[in-house]
C-alpha cells in the first residue's frame, strides 16, 4: 500500500556493534527534498518506541538481519521501513513531506496517481487535516479545509456542497460522492469519518470526466484507510468527548411580547378576529385574544384584564425554551483500527461507537464495523475483499423553538409552558372553552401540553447498512492488469413513530372521529382508542459491476498509462409505510378502522376518511458505462492525457438518452523545471496544466415525455387509484452540459518551503434546468422547471502551503486557499419576466438578464417611506407611487437596482499549523465575499394572517418625521399584502454577505504514541460586513447558527 | 508461445466479462413503480379521477365579486390578501401574484389535464374490448374541458353578445399540453365555439349511466351546454339540452326531510346532483365570513323551506349559507333544479310559457310545505320571467351562477347594478 511519500535507502553504512547479542541499527531520518534532519518523528519497531533526534538520528534494536519499523510524523505522514543490519554504516531513511503536492497521490475513484502523473485538478485534503476536526460524519469537515468546496445556503431549500461554482442551476447541487472505487449510495452519515484517510476532490473535465453524466457538480472522492505490509499487529485508538453549548435564542428576530399584544388589542378593536371566533370549525385564539373577548362580552372585568396582560407583556417564550426545553449537547466518538501482514496477506479491522445527545435531546448512535483484506496467492493474482457493517439508531427528542405552534398559526411570544408549580400548560391548538366543554366529559382530554408531549411520541430511526467489496487482480501481461470488482450494498431503514394514547395527536384524532349519542351518552370510537403507530420500512440495494484493464508500460523515460473498462450499476429502493391504530403497547393488540367511510368529524359534522398511511414504492436506476482513460508520459516532463466515457440507463425518454454525446476530456502538462534553461533560484519547480473538457449532468427527475405518479389515496367512490403529473412534457428538453478549460500551475519555491498550486478554469454551461417563472394559461403552475439558461462561469483558485518557521523544535506552517468564483448568465430561454419573481427571500430564481450573476439579488427603486404616512414610496412609470399592486405588476427586472450575486464570488479558509516541542496548535478561519443576502423584516401580512413577527417592528414608522431615521413601514389596517411584497423588496433589506468565521482551533499534545486533543469548533463569526450581527449562513424567523462544541480527546498509536 | 495463447484466451475471457454488461434488457426496468407514462386508460382515468384536477377545480371569483352575499366592514378590512380584498370591491388592481392559486390557475391546470390525455388517448387503439372506456375517457377530458372554459369565460370575459363577439377578446385558447407553445388570446366567438365543440364530443361520448354524479353523464353534458346556450342568449338550444338533460335525470329532493338543524344538511349524493363540481376555496366565501344579502333573505316567503334549510343564524341574527349541494364545500356543479330553472326560463322566451309554469310547480312543490304552496299563475309572460329569474336566484344562491346572470341579464337591458359599502376602517 503506498502512503505519501517515497522511501529512498542510501547506502551508508555503519556499524556501531552488537549489544548482548542484539544488533543496535543507528540511522538518520532526513528530508527527501532539502535534506535537513528530521526531529521529532516517533519509531516503532519490535522494541519499542524512540524518537529521531534534533540531528534526525535515532537507533532501534533487533534480533534479525532486516528490521521492520513504522516511522511517523505529523508533516511526513506515517510509513513502513525495512532496516538492514549493515557494518559500519548509518543508514539514511529520507521521508517526503507529505504537504508537498508532488508526491500526493489523488484518487479518482478508478486509479491514484501520484498528482505529478496528473493533468487535471485536484484538491487533496490528507488524514493530518482531517483530524483537525471532530465531527460525526466526513462532509462537513471539507469546507473548511478543501479548496474549492464551499457550503451552499444560498440557493437551496436546505445547505448543500458546490465544488467550484455552478455547473446546474436546478436544486442539487451536490457533488457525486465515491467511496473507494464506486458511488455511494447509501445515507453519507453512515461512513465514520475515522476510517477516512484522505479526500480527493476533482475539479476539472479532466478530472471528472471520467465519471460521465454525474460528475458536472464535481467528484469527491473518499479514500478509507486499507491494510499495508507493516508486519506486525498495528494500531490505533481514539476516543473523544465533545461538549456544546446551548443554542442563542437570543439571535432569533422576536418580535416583543409588549408590541405583539398591542397588535392583538388593535386587530381585536377592529372586528380582526369576528370571523376566526365565528368560524365553527373552532380554530385557536392566543390567550390576549380570549381575555379580549371575555372582556367585551362582560366575563372579565377591565382591571382583571390589564392586570393579566401586564403580567404577559413581560413573558419571553425564548426563556422558556431555554429553561424547559434546550439543553447542553454531548456526544462520544470511539474509534479503533487493528492492522497487519505482509506482502502475501495482510488486513486491517477496525470498529467504532459514537453516542450523541444534541441540545434537544435528539439520541443518536451509530456502530461502524469493517474488515478488509488482502491476499496474493500467487505471484501474479492479488485478492482484495472488504466487508462493512453500520448501524445508527436515533431517537426524536424535544420540539424547538418554531415546532410548537398555536394550531395553524405561530406561537406567540409570550407564551409560556408550565405554571409556577412546574405543571405543564396548554397551548391552545382549538378554542379551549369549546373543547372543554363540547364532549361532556366524554371524550378524551383535548389538551395539547408542549412540554409533555414528546413524551408520548417516540420517533425512532434504525439503519442498518452492509458492504461487500470484492476485487481480483490479474497480472495478464507483464504491464497489463486485469482488475473486476464487485460491490454488494444493503441499506435497509425502519423509521417507526409510535404516538401513545396520551400523546396529542393520538387524542385529538380519536377524539376528532368519535360520535356521540348526546341522549344515551353512548360514544362509537372510529379511530379505535389506543396507540397510533407509523412504520416505514426502506431497503436499498446496490450492485456494481466493473471489469477494467490497466496498463502501464514505460520506455526509459516515457510512460504509457491506459485504463479501459466496463460497469454495470443496478440500485433499487423499496419501500413500505403502514399505521397501526388502536394499538395496545403492554401486548401488541390493535383495533381496526374502516378506511373507505366517509365519517362525521366531531366538531363540525362534515365527512371525511380516517387517515391511511399506507404506502408501497419500489424504484430502481440502472447504468451501463464504458470509459477509457489514458496518458503518456514524454522525458518525464510532458503529459498527455485523455479521457472519455458513455452513459446508458433506463430513465425514461431514452429517446433523449440517446441524444447524450460521449462525455470526454483532454489535457497535457509541462514539469518546466526539469528543462535545462529553467533558472536554478528561488523557484525549484514548476508545472504548467492545461485541460479540456465536456461533462454533464442527468437529472433522474427530468423526461421529455409527461409522467405521472400514482398517489396513495383514492378517489370518493370506489376504490380507484388516482394520479398526479409528474414531468410535464416537454419535447424541447435537451441534457445540461458543461465544458469547462482549466489552466494550472504547479510551484514550489525556496526548495519547497512554499508550495501551491494556481488554477483558472472557464466553464461555459449549456441548457441548464432552471425553475423559471411560467405563464399560468399553460396550465402547470407559477413556475416550471425547464432548460433555462446558460451560463459562462470563471474562475481562479489558489492553494499555498508556506513554512514560515521550520526550526528544531518550533515549526509554523500555514495553508492558504481561496478561490475566485463569477458565474454569469450569458442566454436565457424567456422573455421579459417581472421583477416580483426574482424577491424571494428563501430561494432566488436564476436571473434573466444576460451579463448578471446567475443567482442576483434585486431590489426595487424606492424613494423612502412617506412622511404622511409611512408608506414605502415606490417608482411607476418615472414617477414616485404607492400603487403597489401596479409596481409589481409592471416593474420589469431590468429596471430594478442589482446588488450583486448571492452566491460568494471569493471563499476559503487559512489555517495555521503552530508546533513547539510535543504541541502543535492548528487554527483555521475560513470566509465568504463578494456577495448579497436579503434579510427578513416584519411582514404585517404574515402578522395578522399566520402571527408572525419580527423583531423590526418595534423600529417601524409612526409618527411623521420618523422616515428619517427608519425604512420599516408603519402598520397599516386593512393590510396591504402588495404593500408588504413591496417592501419586502427593498434595498435596505439586502446585506453584504461577506464573512470571516473562526471554524476551529485544536490543540494536540504528543507524548511517545500518545497524543491527547483539544478542540473547539463553529466558534462563530470574528468579522462581518453587516452591521445588524446577522450570520449570512444561518439566518431567518426562527434559524439559529450552529452551537459551539468543545471536544476533548485522546488517541493512541501502537 | 504457448504462454501468448494463454494470454490471448485469458483476454478474450474477459472481453466476455466486459460484454454482460451491456444486455439489453438491463436498461428496460422501470424507474419508478409508482410513476407512468400516461399510456393505457386506466393511466389517463387515474389522472382524471384526480378530483383536484377536475371536478374539484372550479373558479369561484364570480360568487365572490356578486351580491348573494356581503361582508362585514371588519371581516372585509381581516383579509389579508390584497387580492381577496380587492376582488369584493372591484378594484382593478388584482395583484393575484400574493396567492398560490386562483380560479384563473385552477381552470387552466385542468384545461392542461385534459390536452395531455386527449393528446395520449390518440395513441390507444380502440378495440371492441375497450370502446366503452375509452369512449368514456374521451368524453370526461371533452367535459372537464369545456367545464373549465365556460367557468373562466364567464368571469374573466364579457358577457357574450352575437352582434360583437367575433370582435371581443375571449380566452386564450390552450389545444396542447407542451408548455412551450405560447398563448395567444383568441375571440369571445371562438371561446365560446370550442367550449360547444367540447361539449357536444362530451355528450357523443359520455355514458348514460354513471356510478356517482362525481362523474360527468350524459346528462350532465347536456345540463352544462344549456348552460352555456343559456349564457349566449341562445334559448331555442337552452331549451333543448336543459330538456335532453332532464329526460335522464329528474328527481328533486322533498326539502321537508331535510334537516334545519345539521351544519350542513346537503349531502354529495342527494339526487338532484348530476354532476358535482367543487370550486376553489375562497376564504371571503367561508361561512364565518360569508353573510348573506338580507334582500335576498327577505325575498323567501312564508311556507318556503328554503330558508330554514339553506341558512342558519349567526350571533348577531345575519344568515350564514350552508345548503350548498357539495355538504361543507361549495358547489358549482350541474343539478336538477338549475335544469328546471334554465327549461323554464328557455320556454317563456321562447313562447312555451305553459311549460315554464308546470316546471316551476313541479321544482317549488318540493320546496314549501304542502300548507304555505301555491301554483303561481301568471297574467303576463313577463311575470313569469320576472317569477322565474326570482325563484333562480332563491334557488342557486353561492355556486357562482349569479355573477354570469347580472353579466347575461343587463346585455338584455335589465340594468342590475351592484353596490358594495365599506365604511372607512380606522
Amino acid at each position: 500500500m503506498m502512503k505519501w511519500f517515497t522511501l529512498l535507502l542510501f547506502a551508508w553504512i555503519f556499524k556501531i556493534g552488537d549489544l548482548q547479542g542484539q544488533q543496535r541499527i543507528v540511522a538518520k531520518l532526513v528530508d527527501a527534498v532539502n535534506g535537513r534532519p528530521i526531529h521529532g518523528a516517533v519509531i516503532s519497531s519490535e522494541s519499542g518506541l524512540v524518537r529521531s533526534g534534533t540531528d534526525g538520528i535515532f537507533e532501534v534494536v533487533g534480533n534479525t538481519d532486516t528490521l521492520n519499523i513504522v516511522i511517523e510524523h505529523d508533516g511526513y505522514g506515517k510509513s513502513n521501513h525495512f532496516l538492514y543490519r549493515q557494518i559500519d554504516s548509518i543508514q539514511v531513511v529520507t521521508l517526503r513531506n507529505s504537504n508537498l503536492l508532488e508526491e500526493v497521490l489523488v484518487s479518482s475513484g478508478l486509479q491514484r496517481i501520484p498528482r505529478e502523473r496528473s493533468t487535471g485538478s485536484f484538491s487533496f485534503v490528507g488524514q493530518h487535516t482531517l483530524e483537525e476536526q471532530v465531527s460525526f460524519d466526513i462532509l462537513s469537515k471539507l469546507p473548511a479545509v478543501a479548496n474549492s468546496v464551499m457550503t451552499d445556503r444560498a440557493t437551496a431549500g436546505s445547505s448543500s456542497l458546490i465544488v467550484r461554482g455552478l455547473s446546474t442551476i436546478r436544486g442539487s447541487k451536490q457533488p457525486l460522492v465515491i467511496l473507494d472505487n464506486f458511488p455511494y449510495e447509501g445515507d453519507l452519515e453512515n461512513i465514520n469519518p475515522n476510517s477516512i484517510e484522505s479526500v480527493t476532490i476533482l475539479k476539472d473535465a479532466a478530472a471528472t470526466s471520467i465519471w460521465g453524466a454525474r460528475a458536472g457538480n464535481g467528484v469527491i472522492v473518499l479514500t478509507s484507510k486499507k491494510p499495508s505490509n507493516v508486519g506486525r499487529l498495528s494500531g490505533t485508538f481514539t476516543a473523544s468527548n465533545t461538549f456544546g453549548s446551548r443554542p442563542n435564542l437570543r439571535y432569533i428576530p422576536q418580535m416583543s411580547s409588549s408590541d405583539y399584544i398591542e397588535v392583538e388589542e388593535f386587530l381585536f378593536r377592529q372586528g380582526y378576529y369576528n370571523s376566526r371566533i365565528n368560524n365553527n370549525a373552532r380554530p385557536p385564539l392566543t390567550p390576549i385574544v380570549e381575555m379580549l373577548l371575555s372582556y367585551s362580552e362582560g366575563g372579565l372585568t377591565g382591571e382583571e384584564y390589564l392586570a393579566r396582560q401586564s403580567r404577559l407583556r413581560t413573558i419571553d417564550v425564548r426563556n422558556s425554551f431555554e429553561r424547559e426545553i434546550y439543553q447542553a449537547s454531548f456526544s462520544q466518538q470511539y474509534f479503533i483500527d487493528l492492522f497487519a501482514g505482509g506482502q502475501k496477506f495482510n488486513w486491517l479491522m477496525s470498529g467504532g461507537f459514537d453516542f450523541s445527545t444534541d441540545e434537544l435531546a435528539n439520541k443518536s448512535n451509530r456502530i461502524s464495523l469493517r474488515a478488509i483484506n488482502t491476499i496474493q496467492p500467487i505471484s501474479k493474482v492479488s485478492l482484495q475483499s472488504e466487508m462493512a457493517y453500520n448501524s445508527r439508531h436515533s431517537i426524536d427528542g424535544k420540539p424547538g423553538y418554531g415546532d410548537i405552534t398555536l394550531g395553524a398559526y405561530e406561537l406567540y411570544p409570550y407564551a409560556e409552558f408550565s405554571d409556577e408549580l412546574g405543571r405543564p400548560l396548554t397551548i391552545a391548538q382549538r378554542r379551549e372553552a369549546y373543547i372543554d366543554t363540547v364532549g361532556g366529559g366524554r371524550l378524551l382530554d383535548w389538551h395539547y401540553y408542549p412540554l409533555d408531549d414528546y413524551r408520548f411520541r417516540n420517533q425512532s430511526m434504525t439503519l442498518q447498512d452492509f458492504t461487500v467489496n470484492t476485487g481480483l487482480t490479474i497480472n495478464l501481461l507483464r504491464e497489463l492488469n486485469l482488475t473486476v470488482s464487485y460491490q454488494h450494498k444493503q441499506q435497509h431503514t425502519v423509521d417507526d413513530l409510535h404516538y401513545g394514547i396520551n400523546s396529542y395527536f393520538a387524542r385529538d384524532l380519536i377524539n376528532l372521529y368519535s360520535q356521540l349519542d348526546r341522549q344515551t351518552g353512548d360514544i362509537i370510537h372510529r379511530v379505535p382508542l389506543g396507540d397510533i403507530k407509523d412504520v416505514k420500512t426502506t431497503t436499498l440495494r446496490a450492485n456494481n459491476f466493473r471489469s477494467q484493464f490497466d496498463l502501464q508500460k514505460s520506455w526509459g523515460s516515457n510512460t504509457l498509462a491506459l485504463i479501459v473498462g466496463g460497469e454495470s450499476r443496478d440500485l433499487r429502493t423499496s419501500g413500505q409505510s403502514h399505521r397501526i391504530y388502536g394499538l395496545n403497547s403492554h401486548n401488541y393488540s390493535f383495533g381496526h378502522v374502516d378506511y373507505s367511510t366517509l365519517n362525521p368529524e366531531f366538531i363540525r359534522g362534515t365527512l371525511s376518511r380516517i387517515p391511511n398511511n399506507d404506502d408501497l414504492n419500489y424504484r430502481t436506476s440502472r447504468f451501463l458505462s464504458f470509459f477509457a482513460n489514458g496518458s503518456y508520459t514524454l522525458w518525464d516532463k510532458f503529459i498527455i492525457s485523455g479521457s472519455a466515457r458513455r452513459d446508458a440507463s433506463n430513465l425514461f425518454g431514452l429517446k433523449t438518452n440517446d441524444k447524450w454525446s460521449p462525455f470526454w476530456s483532454t489535457g497535457a502538462s509541462w514539469e518546466l523545471s526539469k528543462e535545462p534553461f529553467y533558472p536554478k533560484g528561488t523557484f525549484n519547480y514548476t508545472r504548467l496544466r492545461l485541460s479540456y473538457g465536456i461533462n454533464g449532468n442527468i437529472n433522474p427527475g427530468m423526461s421529455a415525455l409527461g409522467t405521472i405518479r400514482y398517489r396513495n389515496s383514492f378517489h370518493y367512490i370506489g376504490n380507484r387509484p388516482t394520479a398526479w403529473h409528474d414531468n410535464y412534457p416537454n419535447p424541447d428538453l435537451r441534457w445540461e452540459t458543461s465544458r469547462i478549460i482549466n489552466f494550472g500551475v504547479d510551484f514550489g519555491v525556496l526548495k519547497n518551503r512554499i508550495i501551491g498550486s494556481m488554477e483558472f478554469y472557464f466553464k461555459r454551461s449549456f441548457d441548464l434546468f432552471g425553475y423559471m417563472p411560467n405563464d399560468i394559461t399553460n396550465g402547470i403552475g407559477q413556475e416550471v422547471l425547464r432548460n433555462a439558461s446558460s451560463i459562462k462561469g470563471k474562475g481562479l483558485s489558489i492553494e499555498i502551503t508556506s513554512t514560515n518557521i521550520e526550526r528544531p523544535g518550533v515549526s509554523w506552517q500555514t495553508n492558504f486557499n481561496i478561490s475566485f468564483n463569477r458565474d454569469i448568465t450569458e442566454a436565457h430561454y424567456l422573455s421579459t419576466t417581472l421583477g416580483r419573481d426574482f424577491i424571494s427571500t428563501s430561494r432566488p430564481s436564476p436571473t434573466t438578464i444576460i451579463g448578471h450573476p446567475v443567482y442576483s439579488i434585486y431590489s426595487y427603486q424606492w424613494v423612502g417611506l412617506s412622511s404622511e404616512a409611512g408608506d414605502p414610496i415606490g417608482i411607476l412609470e418615472g414617477e414616485p407611487s404607492a400603487n403597489y399592486t401596479q409596481i409589481l405588476n409592471n416593474t420589469e427586472l431590468e429596471t430594478m437596482l442589482l446588488h450583486g450575486a448571492a452566491l460568494p464570488t471569493a471563499y476559503g479558509s487559512i489555517g495555521n499549523r503552530f508546533k513547539w516541542r510535543d504541541f502543535q496548535l492548528d487554527i483555521r478561519i475560513s470566509y465568504k465575499a463578494g456577495y448579497y443576502f436579503r434579510r427578513y423584516s416584519i411582514n404585517y401580512t404574515h402578522l395578522f394572517s399566520r402571527g408572525t413577527g419580527h423583531s423590526d417592528f418595534e423600529h417601524r414608522w409612526l409618527a411623521s418625521g420618523d422616515e428619517t431615521s427608519t425604512y420599516v413601514p408603519s402598520m397599516v389596517y386593512p393590510n396591504n399584502s402588495s404593500r408588504d411584497a413591496f417592501f419586502t423588496g427593498i434595498p435596505e433589506l439586502v446585506e453584504r454577505g461577506d464573512h470571516i468565521r473562526l471554524r476551529y482551533v485544536t490543540l494536540h499534545y504528543q507524548f511517545s504514541n500518545f497524543k491527547i486533543f483539544f478542540n473547539a469548533n463553529n466558534l462563530g463569526i470574528i468579522w462581518r460586513a453587516n452591521t445588524l450581527g446577522i450570520d449570512p449562513d444561518y439566518h431567518g424567523l426562527a434559524v439559529m447558527p450552529p452551537i459551539k462544541t468543545f471536544s476533548v480527546g485522546a488517541r493512541v498509536n501502537f | 508461445m504457448n504462454n501468448r495463447r494463454k494470454n490471448a484466451q485469458l483476454l478474450i475471457c474477459i472481453a466476455a466479462v466486459l460484454v454482460i454488461h451491456s444486455c439489453d434488457n438491463f436498461l428496460d426496468e422501470k424507474p419508478d413503480y409508482k410513476l407512468a407514462v400516461p399510456s393505457t386508460l386506466a393511466d389517463l382515468q387515474a389522472i382524471l379521477d384526480n378530483t383536484y384536477y377536475t371536478s374539484e377545480s372550479g373558479a369561484y371569483e364570480g360568487e365572490a365579486s356578486s351580491d348573494d352575499y356581503y361582508l362585514t366592514d371588519a371581516d372585509w378590512a381581516s383579509l389579508y390578501y390584497t387580492t381577496d380584498r380587492n376582488m369584493y370591491t372591484w378594484d382593478t388592481n388584482i395583484p393575484f401574484s400574493d396567492k398560490l392559486q386562483s380560479g384563473w390557475s385552477l381552470g387552466y391546470q385542468s384545461i392542461f389535464t385534459c390536452n395531455l390525455v386527449l393528446e395520449n388517448i390518440q395513441e390507444i387503439v380502440k378495440t371492441s374490448g375497450n370502446e366503452a372506456l375509452h369512449e368514456n375517457v374521451l368524453g370526461q377530458a371533452y367535459y372537464y374541458r369545456g367545464n373549465a372554459y365556460l367557468d373562466l369565460v364567464g368571469i374573466w370575459c364579457k358577457a357574450y353578445d352575437s352582434m360583437t363577439a367575433e370582435k371581443e377578446l375571449g380566452l386564450p385558447l390552450r389545444m396542447k399540453s407542451d408548455f412551450n407553445v405560447v398563448s395567444v388570446r383568441n375571440s369571445l366567438q371562438d371561446t365560446y365555439d370550442q367550449i360547444i365543440h367540447d361539449l357536444e364530443h362530451a355528450i357523443r361520448f359520455l355514458p348514460t349511466h354513471v356510478e356517482s354524479a362525481w362523474f360527468p353523464s350524459k346528462a350532465a353534458a347536456y345540463g352544462l351546454l344549456a348552460r352555456t346556450f343559456l349564457y349566449m342568449g341562445n334559448y331555442e338550444k337552452a331549451y333543448l339540452f336543459s330538456d335532453s338533460s332532464l329526460m335522464y335525470r329528474n328527481t328533486l329532493m322533498d326539502y321537508s326531510s331535510l334537516s334545519t338543524a345539521s351544519n350542513f344538511p346537503i349531502n354529495r349524493d342527494n339526487p338532484e346532483n348530476i354532476a358535482i363540481r367543487c370550486p376553489e376555496y375562497l376564504i371571503m366565501l367561508d361561512p364565518s365570513y360569508a353573510r348573506i344579502n338580507p334582500d335576498l333573505i327577505e325575498m323567501y316567503r312564508e311556507g318556503d323551506l328554503r330558508k330554514s334549510v339553506l341558512f342558519r343564524k349567526n350571533v348577531d341574527e345575519s344568515y350564514r349559507f350552508v345548503g350548498s349541494y357539495a355538504n361543507h364545500t361549495p358547489f358549482n356543479g350541474i343539478s336538477v333544479n338549475e335544469m328546471y330553472l334554465i327549461r323554464a326560463e328557455s320556454a317563456v322566451r321562447i313562447g312555451l310559457l305553459f311549460q315554464a309554469i308546470e316546471d316551476m310547480d313541479t321544482l317549488l312543490k318540493t320546496r314549501f310545505d304542502s300548507s304555505g304552496y301555491m301554483k303561481f299563475e301568471p297574467s303576463s309572460e313577463e311575470e313569469m320571467l320576472s317569477f322565474i329569474l326570482n325563484e333562480r336566484r332563491k334557488e342557486l344562491l353561492m355556486r357562482g351562477i349569479r355573477w354570469m346572470d347580472i353579466k347575461r341579464l343587463n346585455v338584455l337591458n335589465h340594468q342590475t347594478s351592484l353596490v358594495r359599502n365599506i365604511e372607512a376602517v380606522s
